[in-house]
């Protein structure tokens, strides 16, 4: 099993951005935070963002800080912080945030406020069928909600808000509603977890993130900055049928997976090699299903690489040509996750020459074709950037480009117009970055500006000197302030 | 426009109404009946609930009846009624081009075409109060129709062609193969309906069709199998090295095995063929029908074989070529678009099935297939527009009839397969043979790479027996099926 860029999670709702709200007190550690948001736009990345306010919960962590979701207070253009039976709001600013494990911290801009609130304690892993209660404001309520459930289930889930991690997570049927999000999960007077998402599978079931995850946050950020989790690559099978077991050279007994290949510059890339079988992770033997044993729990073993942070070594047990073996797998800095996931307070890059709109794929201008994008959209981009990363071995970072849009424009109305393509060069010059298509053009001395795509030999063509002059009108008839941001 | 339509017809405007009794298209026209029966692509041994269809019949000279060939796909029983009454005759297949979507049927029962009578091919578009003839519970019946207009359309099976002539008409539930007339003449044969309005193919493409049957050899129709731009830009036209005005369109590339494979060569300006110029988005004036789409010319009034000239430019110099027009065969694609008689080739082994991917299958996801198909699937079929080798296709692993042999394969689906047992695989033949040469004591089956699992290992020494007791298991009645037909 492997973390990596999974097309699904459409399922999970996150459990935030109610639009209204209502605030009172409730109990003293947790807080209600209110998110005044500002997302722009990957279609009219020059337009101004469209704002709006969303709610939810969080609680104090120490004598500084409160700890919510990621996906409570991403976009922030401003946060308000709201204690127990006190009406004022206290601005909060962010001071750590991983999209990929869907946590932050924040701290208020005047701390004195924070001074005499107790900080909740953080407890392991809750028993499965054990009660929990969680606390928030959820649905926009004034006063403080609590709600109490057991534990239903404990398993490695998607977390929805990036789009492409998955972690573990804890599955109750205390309801967890939107506004909800980021308020504690409590056992024993202890925090167990932080509420965080929902299913539109499942009634009457919420999930929380353990305290492993949230631990794992806490001891990645003790030195300042969030690094976020390490990424293997790596791409294994299942080794239930007993051939698989044999060909591989396995005795009775041995148990394990197979290395099917690796995401290039990942941290197993170059250490494992395809056809190696694992049969054990951090001294824990890794079952024919790939699952191992932890806590008295059966868990993918991708959570064992969970526990580890980034510049770590994982040690391994494998088999490799029929020889056993030890290794340890140096868990790099390296993670192409970012780039396919979902992208939060970030400007979106574009660059405009006389009308052409040029964007970076990822995942969020593919999302701009509209919501079967995956299905609709020219299969070029799905193929380049979510399987020839496997089938080729191309690393899944690479920059593409794309024209998104063409704004109309006598200068270019007549030519050839192709939208949502990959652009291959402009003038003879590769086309990567923003960057390399805003040098092509504007370093032209030709009569023409050539774009080629990648698939299929289209062209299109436009006159040097009359596009030159008409990328100043066209910007100004369209109302678009700045022709990029690279 | 050169076509004229007599004001009369729109002053008419009859509408349905049974024809005088002695009209004599009630001997130009007969009832077919079909009873067919589809492959089931899921399950390539067995074939689906039979179905039956009502269609229409059109009596051409030498005693045949021309009907629309998509309408006798997988038949079981071919049956015609004079008429619309009964007794119902065996009719059987004389011809049939799925591209040209036409087909010849005929009765052997003596005498039947004694009280029938061959229809007058119209050999000019004047139209005079045009209307469309079917049978209804035994009478004829008319339906008025107004000319639309004509486009240049391609065929349901590739790669062909055609005008189609649209017109307005009152006509229910048609597109069954009505004949449409004007006066006593065959003006086209309904293709299809959509709402009130039908597609007819012209009676020249009957008369081509007619021609083509008649020769000691079937040429078939051609395609110029290009991807192509238009040219209306003059950045693009003076790039492309054309002086002047916008003309012609920009050749991106050419479909192997097309006329234009070899002669013409991307980044081409496409000026003129056979005689016609090519304005800047692909249009040339049609003697009859006006401005029609330049892909109509390789197939008017031609037949794969024959030779056109055409002018491009080509990196600043005119040049004539001449091009030898070839028939693509609809099976020519990494995907095939239509099997045209051959059956599903699949094998069964070990309790995986494996199968030739083709569109077919893929339509089995139902009417938004390329919505619903797997996504690397999806991508296969948009993308295949590249070179091919002849015979070659995508092997896929379709699903897997589970057994203690197979598992942990048990979930697997719609992988694409591209070796076992170190061989490479791109029909069920090489897959059948392939499983003669077991690596050791294992059958390895190495998929596309995937976020999936990419190589299923399988016992060699069980394997047969494994095949035979899933194949009794599951009630498989044959364990393979290749390819018949080469192409």
């Amino acid at each position: 099993m492997n973390r990596l860029f999974k097309l699904g999670g459409l399922l999970a709702v996150l459990l935030c951005y109610s639009p209204t709200l209502r605030a009172e007190g409730g109990e003293p550690s947790v807080v209600k935070i209110v998110n005044q948001y500002n997302s722009f736009s990957w279609y009219t990345p020059w337009d101004s963002g469209s704002t709006g306010k969303g709610t939810g919960s969080g609680f104090v962590i120490s004598k500084k800080r409160i700890m919510t979701n990621a996906h409570v207070v991403s976009d922030s253009a401003m946060l308000l912080v709201y204690f127990y039976n006190d009406p004022t709001p206290y601005p909060a600013k962010v001071v750590a945030i991983g999209h990929d494990c869907d946590l932050a911290v924040l701290e208020l801009e005047d701390p004195t406020r924070m001074e005499g609130i107790p900080p909740l304690e953080f407890d392991g892993l809750p028993a499965i069928r054990s009660r929990v209660f969680t606390y928030g404001y959820p649905a926009g309520g004034k006063r403080i909600s609590s709600t109490a459930g057991v534990v239903s289930r404990i398993e490695i889930q998607p977390y929805v808000h990036s789009g492409v991690d998955q972690h573990l997570t804890v599955q109750t049927d205390a309801a967890i509603n939107p506004g909800n999000s980021g308020g504690p999960v409590v056992q024993n007077d202890q925090v167990v977890g932080v509420a965080f998402q929902g299913s539109s599978q499942l009634e009457n079931m919420g999930f929380f993130i353990p305290t492993e995850v949230v631990q794992h946050f806490l001891t990645d950020l003790a030195d300042g900055t969030y690094d976020g989790y390490p990424e293997l690559g790596l791409f294994s099978a299942k080794l239930e049928n007993p051939a698989a077991r044999a060909y591989a050279g396995m005795t009775d007994g041995e148990t394990g997976i197979r290395v099917e290949h690796l995401a290039r510059g990942c941290s197993a890339d170059g250490v494992l090699l395809p056809g190696d079988i694992i049969t054990e992770i951090n001294g824990y033997p890794v079952a024919n299903d790939g699952t191992i044993r932890w806590q008295g729990l059966r868990l993918d073993n991708a959570f064992l690489i969970d526990q580890f942070q980034k510049g770590e070594r994982v040690p391994m047990r494998i088999i490799r040509g029929k020889e056993r073996m030890e290794l340890e797998v140096p868990l790099s800095f390296y993670n192409p996750n970012p780039w396919l996931a979902k992208r939060y307070e970030q400007r979106p890059e574009y660059y405009i020459y006389a009308g052409l709109v040029f964007v970076p794929v990822n995942r969020e201008t593919l999302e701009t074709y509209g919501k079967n994008w995956y299905a609709e959209i020219n299969q070029e981009l799905i193929y380049d950037f979510y399987y020839r990363p496997i089938e080729e071995g191309t690393p899944f970072d690479e920059p593409l480009i794309m024209q998104i849009r063409r704004l109309d424009h006598a200068v270019n109305a007549e030519e050839a117009r192709y939208l949502y393509r990959i652009v291959d060069s402009v003038n003879g010059q590769p086309a990567h970055t923003l960057q390399d298509v805003a040098s092509a053009f504007e370093s032209c001395t030709n009569a023409q500006q050539v774009i080629r795509f990648k698939y299929g030999n289209k062209l299109t063509v436009l006159d040097r000197e009359k596009a030159d002059a008409a990328h100043p009108e066209i910007l100004n008839q369209y109302s678009i302030p700045k022709d990029r941001n690279l | 426009m050169k076509l004229k339509i007599l004001l009369t017809a729109l002053l008419l405007g009859i509408s349905s109404a049974a024809a005088r009794p002695d009209h004599p298209a009630e001997h130009q026209l007969v009832t077919v009946r079909v009873t067919y029966q589809d492959w089931n692509e899921y399950r390539p041994w067995q074939k689906t609930k039979p179905g039956s269809r009502r269609f229409f019949g059109i009596v051409v000279p030498g005693n045949r009846i021309l009907v629309l060939a998509h309408n006798l796909n997988n038949a079981t029983l071919i049956q015609v009624e004079k008429f619309d009454r009964p007794p119902r005759v065996p009719a059987r297949i004389i011809h049939s081009d799925s591209q040209a979507n036409l087909a010849l049927i005929t009765v052997d029962a003596p005498g039947f075409f004694d009280d029938l009578n061959a229809v007058d091919l119209a050999d000019s578009m004047e139209l005079n109060n045009p209307y469309c003839a079917s049978w209804k519970s035994g009478q004829l019946t008319t339906a008025s129709c107004r000319f639309s207009q004509v486009v240049v359309r391609s065929s349901f099976v590739p790669h062909f062609n055609y005008a189609g002539i649209y017109f307005i008409t009152d006509l229910k539930g048609g597109g069954r193969g009505e004949p449409l007339f004007s006066g006593d003449q065959l003006v086209g044969i309904t293709r299809s309906q959509d709402n009130d309005r039908i597609v007819v193919f012209p009676a020249e493409l009957i008369q081509a069709y007619l021609n083509a049957v008649d020769l000691p050899r079937y040429p078939g129709f051609a395609q110029l199998g290009i991807n192509w731009q238009t040219n209306r830009g003059l950045a693009q036209s003076k790039f492309l090295g054309l002086d002047g005005p916008a003309r012609g369109i920009r050749v991106r590339s050419c479909i192997p095995g097309g006329s234009a494979d070899g002669v013409l060569l991307p980044n081409d300006l496409l000026l003129e063929l056979n005689g016609h110029a090519i304005d800047s988005q692909g249009d040339y004036m049609h003697p009859r029908y006006g401005w029609l789409n330049f892909t109509l010319i390789p197939s008017e009034g031609h037949y794969a074989g024959e030779t056109i000239p055409a002018r491009v430019l080509r990196e600043g110099k005119e040049l004539e070529l001449d091009l030898l027009l070839k028939n693509i065969p609809p099976t020519a694609a990494l995907i095939p678009a239509s099997r045209t008689e051959q059956p599903p080739p699949y094998l069964v082994a070990g309790g995986l099935v494996f199968r030739e991917l083709d569109t077919p299958y893929l339509r089995a996801w139902g009417d938004d297939w390329e919505k619903n198909i797997p996504a690397r699937l999806r991508i296969y079929k948009e993308m295949e527009n590249r070179a091919y080798p002849p015979n070659e296709h995508l092997i896929i692993l379709t699903d897997v009839f589970p057994d203690e042999y197979n598992l942990g394969y048990h979930d697997l689906a719609q992988n694409i397969v591209v070796a076992v047992n170190g061989r490479p695989i791109t029909s069920i033949t090489a897959l059948e043979a392939a499983f003669q040469h077991p690596e050791g004591a294992f059958h390895v089956i190495e998929l596309s790479k995937s976020y999936d699992i990419s190589k299923i290992i399988l016992d060699a020494a069980t394997f047969e027996d494994a095949t035979r007791r899933i194949m009794k298991t599951y009630q498989i009645p044959a364990r393979i099926r290749v390819r018949t037909k080469t192409e």
